[in-house]
């Protein structure tokens, strides 16, 4: 019987064409496009930061760029679907960017914004109510 | 595919990993100082950097001279990290206001 090739070399390349092969490929391929365009905009993101250590710097760029990879699918899958010629292949370039340059804004910003008026269409059902 | 395939593929990515490493210190210096084309530059040295790491994913099996050069640009911008040290050099920002010069009085 002959004995396995058991050399490191043997086994990192066989791991290699595992994670470098075809079928990865086909399932990873659109979320390296996603992952290639959330890295632009969380580099406008870092740009626009100031005063940050070069750890925080870090930190914010992988995390934009993991809320991008998480996000762009199921959003792009969503507006998508409002208008039919629109697919969604072509919204994962754009909102993957948009994603990561506002994967630091979303609490200063976007939240509280979207909070605000949330606050003022329950004060206008209120006032609605009231009125009957 | 054998080991040969492989070894520049990995070697590329490690290369195109400190690419982007390099781009993402850069963009923590940039201030508003900054000239555009220079902020242009980088994003777009940084997604190609990630595009070229990521080539096997993307159909395309990297080979040596795709290695030499992503070790150029490596070594390109290790030299101007010098330049960097302290903030954006004064070649990547606009020109200073007159009013900055000491001798000019406001």
């Amino acid at each position: 019987m002959q004995s396995p090739d058991l050399t490191p070399v043997h086994l990192v390349t066989i791991i290699a064409g595992i994670v470098f092969g075809p079928s990865v490929a086909m399932v990873v391929g659109p979320y390296v496009v996603i992952a290639i365009c959330s890295m632009g905009g969380a580099g406008v993101m870092i740009m626009q930061r100031e005063g940050d250590s070069l750890i925080r710097a870090c930190v914010y760029f992988g995390a934009a760029v993991i809320f991008a990879l998480f996000g762009t699918v199921p959003l792009s899958i969503g507006v998508a679907s409002l208008w039919g010629p629109l697919q969604e292949n072509w919204l994962y370039g754009p909102f993957a960017a948009g994603l990561a340059f506002s994967a630091d804004k979303w609490t200063t910003l976007i939240l509280p914004w979207a909070a605000k008026k949330l606050n003022k269409f329950v004060d206008i059902l209120i006032a609605a109510r009231g009125k009957q | 595919m054998t080991y040969d395939g492989y070894l520049p593929a990995g070697v590329n990515g490690l290369l195109s990993a400190a690419i982007v490493f390099i781009c993402i210190c850069r963009a923590r210096k940039i201030n508003r100082t900054v000239l555009w084309r220079v902020r242009v530059g980088y994003i777009g040295l940084l997604m190609g950097a990630a595009a070229n790491g990521f080539s096997p994913w993307l159909w395309e099996l990297p080979s040596w001279p795709s290695v030499a050069f992503a070790f150029a640009v490596v070594l390109k911008l290790a030299i101007e990290s010098r330049d960097w040290r302290d903030g954006p050099p004064f070649t990547s920002t606009g020109p200073a206001p007159l009013g900055d010069f000491p001798e000019i009085s406001q």
